[in-house]
This record gives structure tokens, C-alpha cells and sequence, in this order.
């Protein structure tokens, strides 16, 4: 039994029909080919999930988005942490590492970056102050049941869980007031961050920075954010009757279904691809069986499937547009410093300037 | 002082223009750049009708830097042609914002109008 080897992908010819047989004064530049072709259809928009298709767009800006969804669009997170008393059992770079983790629901619009340099000073514009004071106080216990001359074991003693909900926002400055609307809070309290004996403290300022997920990974406004290319499942020739119930019995997604034709040759019945979004490419229907040579797997070329899972601090649409800006502004920053670098007569040679 | 305050430094420069002996053929390189803008812009320049070649690199990855190479023909210069695919690349995010407005408010009146369905079969029970 010989295996197959399947081309997963269409052929461009297909995708770029527009630029065949096309004089150089028709071609298409790429705005004008999605001014006509690029589409959005939004399957799912809620507070944690978007998930939507985007038709038309090359693989480079699909890439593109997707890359500045994971690590360039800024979000708050904890910083620098003032340690004032640990006496838990994690260490003080442990515990501060977990901070730095939680997630800040925080508008990172209203904050400025830290001027770069060790120097720069943290202002009510930059930087948001959380607290966190914990003592875990010993129980008091009336001597009765101790007085059996056994220690106290740790194992026994109670223990302290500490949350994220014990962070406690500071307004610094004018905050107070131009953050009132949407007060500055940990996304979910329900964090566990450590635990705490009888007797044990802990005491600590964290200072929240605006950053990218370049930078650290903390600062991703994503849980996950990814695309993949909408499958497309070819019946090269027809698959009638037994043969097309089988397929559709095969297939574990239930892509296929049963057009009856009523009563011809093959029985009436004609399989049909009726779910390719739904299809995983596990490849079932051409692993084995009378329809292996009979289905093509492939995939749609233009046609990404995103998902946008937003870790809270920011809505998936929120985090989109900020996307979009992002790579606005890499533009416009460069169209900056390109003037001024040729202003300045800037790059080597020009002698000659052409042959 | 701590270990998350090492960070890589910036780039010297955000654009340079490496030597060239024609305007219609040269090699920039941005700083702070990678495949994000690299593969998108390389993407843009191709379209364009002015561009013989365009291609894009990153030499190291430890070094953020990004090269892009583009030959133009006679009709424009190779930096004219930059510049107008990062026009081209704004304009697409324009496009892209609108698409996405379009997008949002026609899912917010398709979930309006199943939302009131379902109100009105429950009446008309």
C-alpha cells in the first residue's frame, strides 16, 4: 500500500487568478487588490474570545498582526517590587517573579513608557502602585488540647493561602481622580500567590510599568493568540453510495454529509463537503478506505481563522485595534526617520548617481 | 539592579541607507525591526509596479536589525518607492481599521437580531 503525498496547500496560481495575464500597467498594487478582496466575518466576540476570519490578506500581514498580538501591543504589569517583610517560604525573587506575573486590568493608554535610562523617575503618569500586607497571626489556643508535651508540628499548624485579591491599588497623585472611572484592579483574584504559616508576614509595594510582550512576557495582552488557514476538502471525482456513506461515517468532525439524488445509479446517494471549517486534517477519509485517491486535503491560501484570547486586562477587539495601530505607527516612525536621514545627505557614495 | 533590568539595548539608528553607487538600487536597514514590518513591507514593495526586486533579511537574530534590498526601474528612486510602500502599508491599516469596524457592528446587529428572535418564539408559544 502506497502512501500519498498530499499538497496541503492551493496552488498560488489559483489565489493570484487577478495577476495572470496582466500588462505591468493592470497589475494590481496589494491595497488596491484588498480594497476589493479583504473581508472581516466575526464568529465569536465576548470578553475573553474573538474569533474571526480574515479573507483576502496575505500571509505576511496575517503573520504580521499576529506577531504584534503576542509581543508588541503594551499592557501594565508589575515591575519593581519594594520588599518590606517575607518571611514566607518563598524566596523574595520568587515571589516577586509571581507578581510581575498577574495580570493588571489597566488602561496601558493612560500611561506613559519610562523614559529609557536607570535614572528615570517614576511619576503618577507612569507608574501604579499596588499593596500587599499580610500577617498571618498564631492562633491563640487554650492550652487543653497541647498540653501533651508533644512540639507543635508544622504539619498540623493552619495555613494561610494569599491571593491575588489581597493587592490593594494606591492612587498616587491626581490618580484618584483621572482613574476613577475604571479603577485600577488585578484581572482575577482568585491567584494563588502564597502561603503563609502561623507567624509568617509578608509586606510589599509592587510598581506596575507599562511594557511589550518583547520585552517580557508578562506584558502579553494574550493568553494565546494564533490563525490557522481554513482547510479545503476536494472530491476530485464523484463518491456515490456505499462508498459515500463510509466517507462520512470516517471523517471524526463530520465534514461530510449525504446528498441523496433519489434513486439513480450508486443508489442516489453523493457525498458532500459540507463542514470544511470543521475539518482537522486528520486525515481519516484518505488514510484507508475506497475513497482514498478520491479526496484532495488542502488548504484556502487567503483565508485565516483567528483567535484572540485575551488574558482579561484589555477586550480581544481592544487588543485588534491597538494591533492594527501598532503597525501604523512603525510606519509613520520610519517615514520619520527616513526624511531626516536623507535630509542629512545621509548613506554612503551617490557619486555618479547612476550609470 | 536586578536581572530583569538588563535589556537589550536599542538599535544605533532607526533607518540607515548602506553605500550605493545608483539611486535605483540600494540596501536599508532599519533598526529595532524584524519579520514583523519585514515580511509585510517586502510584501507591499513586490506590488508595487516600480520594484524590479525587493527582499528582506534579518542577518543575525541576536542584532535587531532588518535589511531591505530594493532595485526600482528608471520610472522612481529606490528610496521614493520606500516610502511609498510605507504609505501603501498605513493605508492598509486604514483599511483594516474600517474592515474591522464594519466587521464588529455587523456581528453586534446579527447577535441583536438572533437575541429578538428568540424573545419573539418564546411569546408566540
Amino acid at each position: 500500500m502506497a502512501t500519498r503525498v498530499d499538497s496541503y496547500l492551493v496552488e498560488a496560481d489559483q489565489l493570484y487568478e487577478s495577476y495572470r495575464s496582466l500588462s505591468l500597467e493592470e497589475a494590481k498594487t496589494v491595497v488596491e487588490h484588498l480594497r476589493e478582496n479583504l473581508r472581516i466575518h466575526i464568529v465569536k466576540l465576548d470578553a475573553e474570545e474573538m474569533i474571526f476570519d480574515l479573507i483576502g490578506a496575505d500571509a505576511s500581514l496575517a503573520n504580521a498582526l499576529r506577531r504584534i498580538l503576542l509581543a508588541e501591543v503594551p499592557t501594565m504589569a508589575i515591575e519593581t517590587v519594594h520588599m518590606f517583610a517575607n518571611s514566607s517560604i518563598l524566596h523574595d525573587e520568587v515571589l516577586a517573579h509571581r507578581l510581575g506575573l498577574i495580570p493588571i486590568f489597566a488602561d496601558p493608554a493612560q500611561f506613559e513608557y519610562m523614559p529609557p535610562g536607570s535614572s528615570s523617575e517614576a511619576t503618577e503618569h507612569n507608574t501604579l502602585v499596588f499593596d500587599m500586607d499580610i500577617s498571618f497571626q498564631p492562633p491563640k489556643s487554650e492550652e487543653s488540647k497541647n498540653n501533651n508535651n508533644t512540639p507543635p508540628s508544622a504539619l498540623n499548624a493552619p495555613t494561610l493561602s494569599v491571593f491575588s485579591n489581597q493587592l490593594v491599588w494606591r492612587p498616587m497623585g491626581e490618580q484618584g481622580v483621572t482613574l476613577a472611572e475604571a479603577p485600577p484592579r488585578v484581572v482575577h483574584s482568585d491567584i494563588l500567590l502564597a502561603k503563609l504559616k502561623p507567624g509568617q508576614r509578608i509586606k510589599v509595594e509592587g510598581w506596575c510599568r507599562k511594557g511589550v510582550g518583547k520585552d517580557h512576557a508578562k506584558y502579553s495582552p494574550v493568553s494565546t493568540a494564533s490563525y490557522r488557514l481554513l482547510p479545503r476538502v476536494e472530491i476530485v471525482e464523484p463518491i456515490t453510495g456505499e462508498e459515500a456513506e463510509g466517507l462520512v461515517k470516517l471523517c471524526p468532525m463530520n465534514v461530510f454529509d449525504i446528498e441523496d439524488l433519489g434513486g439513480r445509479k450508486g443508489g442516489g446517494k453523493k457525498a458532500v463537503v459540507n463542514r470544511p471549517r470543521d475539518c482537522t486534517m486528520c486525515r481519516e477519509c484518505i488514510r484507508e478506505g475506497p475513497a482514498v485517491e478520491k479526496v484532495k486535503l488542502k488548504r484556502v491560501a487567503d483565508h485565516f481563522i483567528f483567535s484572540i484570547e485575551s488574558v482579561g486586562a484589555l477586550s480581544p477587539e481592544r487588543i485588534l485595534k491597538d494591533a492594527v495601530n501598532v503597525l501604523r505607527h512603525k510606519c509613520t516612525v520610519l517615514l520619520e526617520a527616513i526624511e531626516k536621514e536623507i535630509a542629512a545627505g545621509g548613506g554612503g557614495g551617490g557619486e555618479g548617481g547612476g550609470r | 539592579m536586578s536581572v530583569n533590568e538588563h535589556r537589550p539595548p536599542p538599535a544605533d539608528k532607526k533607518f540607515e541607507s548602506l553605500e550605493y553607487t545608483d539611486e535605483h538600487s540600494r540596501t536599508f536597514v532599519f533598526g529595532d525591526e524584524d519579520h514583523t514590518l519585514g515580511n509585510s513591507l517586502r510584501h507591499v514593495l513586490m506590488g508595487r509596479k516600480e520594484t524590479t526586486f525587493c527582499g528582506y533579511s534579518v542577518p543575525h537574530p541576536s542584532e535587531p536589525k532588518m535589511n531591505v534590498r530594493l532595485q526600482t526601474s528608471t520610472s522612481k528612486t529606490a528610496v521614493e518607492v520606500l516610502k511609498d510602500g510605507l504609505h501603501e502599508l498605513v493605508e492598509i491599516c486604514d483599511l483594516f481599521d474600517f474592515t474591522l469596524d464594519s466587521a464588529i457592528a455587523g456581528y453586534e446587529a446579527r447577535e441583536k437580531d438572533a437575541g429578538a428572535e428568540s424573545k419573539g418564539q418564546s411569546k408566540s408559544v
